[in-house]
């Protein structure tokens, strides 16, 4: 399986950094290999030539196809964690703001008449400032 | 007559998805699987279909599992997602209107 490692590696020569398709190729290439030897009956040594002989041409492989979806997969997921960030923080603010607004006219109202307005102005920052952030993501990207 | 890999190119996202719906295959299975199918009228490039089936993953269309260890080994399976399933239905439908038009053209009706 040595001969398979080393083709998979020098086919990731200009693209290195892509480790999980790397093993996921060899993979499929290993699992190849194991086929034709327990079902074609061929020897380990002509089961690893068949192999690399039918994964034909190298440009084939759409390598730079693999980078970028690999970038898309990566951007998709930034945006998706952002965007529950958000979320939870829209979430949190009405929470915070029902609690204040509830304290504010039960408990406090005679001694800070005006405490749930800054409380609130101070906590709207936070979904704020993330949705700033996602709308700054996306834009970089397109 | 052999059909070349490149005018199939477009379509091979749908084959692939098609088995994978089927039941969850591993690599070479996909690649047996279509040489059957199509008795070898259909070359298909090996090293095409192998990144097109990592795409598919990161496209998050199909997704990957290490299976049982079947005759020693462990395989790596890939299974369609949700999102996967509604990507061939669009595929399919896709495909019937293409199929509609060609046979405008190819097959003489008007």
């Amino acid at each position: 399986m040595k001969r398979i490692d080393n083709f998979v590696e020098r086919l990731y020569k200009h693209q290195p950094d892509d480790a999980e398709s790397k093993e996921a190729l060899k993979q499929m290439l290993y699992e190849k290999v194991d086929d034709l030897v327990r079902d074609e009956k061929l020897s380990l040594e002509d089961a690893i030539n068949r192999t690399i002989e039918d994964f034909g041409d190298e440009t084939d492989y759409d390598l730079i196809g693999l980078a970028k979806e690999k970038r898309r997969y990566k951007r998709q997921k930034t945006l998706r964690h952002y965007r529950n960030d958000l979320l939870f923080s829209v979430i949190a603010t009405i929470l915070i703001g029902c609690i204040v607004m509830i304290a504010n006219y039960t408990l406090l109202e005679t001694y800070f008449p005006w405490l749930s307005f800054i409380v609130l102005l101070g906590v709207l920052f936070w979904p704020l400032s993330l949705f700033y952030k996602l709308m700054n993501r996306r834009g970089d990207s397109k | 007559m052999a059909i070349s890999s490149d005018v199939l190119r477009g379509h091979l996202e749908s084959i692939i998805l098609t088995l994978i719906k089927e039941k969850d295959r591993y690599g070479y299975e996909i690649v047996n699987e279509i040489k059957a199918r199509t008795d070898g009228s259909f070359v298909m490039k090996e090293a095409t279909l192998y990144a097109m089936v990592q795409r598919l993953e990161r496209k998050e269309v199909i997704d990957s599992y290490i299976g049982d260890k079947s005759h020693g080994k462990k395989r790596r399976y890939y299974t369609i997602t949700p999102l996967g399933k509604a990507y061939l239905k669009e595929k399919q439908v896709e495909w019937k209107e293409l199929k509609a038009i060609m046979a405008l053209f190819m097959e003489g009706k008007s």
